[in-house]
């Protein structure tokens, strides 16, 4: 008896291959962007890059130096080098509360009950805090429309979900200490509100990876959030009420970059954000990376 | 090294702390990344150009290097992931200008080196040409 042959299409045996998005996991991208677009400031209005729009026209006023002024920016600068394209996008963040540059806003084609965004953040190194870090808003979806959610740095050692005014947060070593020290970065010290010394982390300067999972409630009790860093689960909600009945029909929108309060570093300082994607189909993971071609050798070898 | 901060009270041992802590600046385990200054007699200064292009057929730009493996044997040629005595991060991801490496705290003999560098995906480049060796007294 003959052994039946199976036949694999060649489109079959091709897909499985050619990845043709190096964007993460999952197949179902609502939106995506590795800033692969022409250098951009805003001063210049709407930027051409992967729909991306101009909201908000602050500087970090308090302290620009002449580039800073510029504001929000495209650049190579920001580029994630573990990630796709060669650019990525330059907030500033300045001193004290709220100075900071613009955001780029993503607008979806249709509200969305359920999504999954994936983004890569640096700080610069050496960004400190003082007297403490009360907040700082990492994304700001659908702002001034409800439903708003935003989540954010909350303090040092927790992150905060902000729905609405009303605040969720994680649990205890979960904020910006813990993960600026897996990166190796040094402590300082700031004197807290009742004069006590308390020691704190700086920025690593690495891009650590974030993304978050949002579902509408069906009730106002039932609403998800879910954030990872780094690959591991940092909060979850199961209870999340995410607003008005008119909110209840999705999100329509995010900003990257915010504001926030407050950094201490007499500039304003760099925070980078690149490889952004928007799932609607489950968790987006890291970016799955198919370079497989190394640099060419050092050269000029010498010894003393 | 603690005790460089060993305290004296007789003006005589200060003198001579004093001379002793002035000796002891900068010392610091079997490498470090070199600041300039002449090298020690037990130290090998290595210094090397990063590349600022890939090794493909077109050369395309480097926009993703992460750092640089030092490889030491007391042979020549032959290197593997266990001769690897330093993994530098790279000064940024484009590559271009000199990088250094100190080996320190060497025994006497000869010892040769190579470096390599490696971008974010964990791709390494070959081994920089022409192998360089120090000896040590």
């Amino acid at each position: 008896m003959n052994k039946p042959v199976f036949v694999i299409p060649f489109f079959v045996v091709a897909l499985v291959l050619f990845n043709p998005n190096p964007t993460g996991a999952s197949s179902h991208l609502l939106w995506s962007t590795t800033y692969n677009c022409t250098d951009w400031d805003q001063s210049q209005g709407n930027p051409n890059c992967d729909t991306l729009a101009l909201h908000g026209g602050w500087t970090c006023n308090g302290t620009a130096t002449t580039n800073e002024a510029k504001g929000e920016r495209i650049t190579s600068a920001a580029n994630n080098p573990a990630g796709g394209g060669g650019k990525g996008q330059r907030h500033w963040e300045g001193d004290g509360v709220n100075d900071n540059s613009g955001s780029l806003k993503v607008n979806f084609a249709a509200k969305q009950s359920e999504i999954w965004i994936r983004w890569y953040m640096r700080y610069e190194q050496g960004f400190k805090w003082d007297p403490t870090l009360v907040y700082d808003k990492l994304l700001y979806i659908d702002v001034l429309m409800p439903p708003v959610v935003i989540p954010g740095w909350g303090g040092f050692d927790k992150l905060f979900l902000n729905v609405e005014g009303t605040p969720y947060w994680s649990n205890s070593g979960t904020g910006w200490d813990t993960i600026m020290a897996s990166g190796g970065a040094s402590q300082y010290q700031v004197i807290n509100g009742q004069g006590n010394p308390e020691t704190h982390y700086v920025s690593d300067g690495k891009f650590h990876l974030f993304e978050i999972h949002i579902k509408m409630d069906t009730d106002g009790t039932d609403g998800v959030f879910e954030w990872w860093i780094d690959g591991t689960l940092r909060q979850t909600e199961s209870n999340v009420n995410y607003g008005s009945s008119t909110g209840k029909t999705g999100w329509s929108h995010f900003l990257i970059g915010s504001n926030q309060r407050h950094p201490f570093n007499n500039r304003c300082m760099a925070v980078d954000y690149d490889d952004v994607a928007v799932s609607t189909g489950g968790y987006i993971g890291p970016v799955i990376n198919n370079d497989t071609t190394p640099p060419t050798s050092p050269a000029n070898p010498g010894v003393q | 090294m603690s005790h460089c901060r060993q305290q004296f009270k007789n003006p005589f041992f200060i003198v001579i702390t004093l001379l002793w802590l002035s000796a002891c600046g900068g010392g610091n385990g079997n490498g470090t990344v070199n600041t300039g200054g002449s090298p020690a007699s037990d130290s090998a200064v290595l210094s090397w150009d990063g590349p600022t292009t890939n090794a493909d057929v077109t050369g395309t730009k480097l926009n993703d290097l992460a750092g640089y493996r030092v490889y030491m044997s007391t042979m020549p040629g032959g290197y593997t992931a266990s001769d690897m005595i330093a993994d530098v991060p790279a000064a940024n991801s484009y590559g271009g200008g000199t990088e250094s490496y100190t080996a320190t705290s060497l025994s006497p003999g000869t010892y040769y080196f190579v470096v390599t560098a490696y971008d974010a995906s964990g791709n390494e480049s070959g081994y920089t040409q022409p192998e360089v060796s120090k000896t040590i007294i």
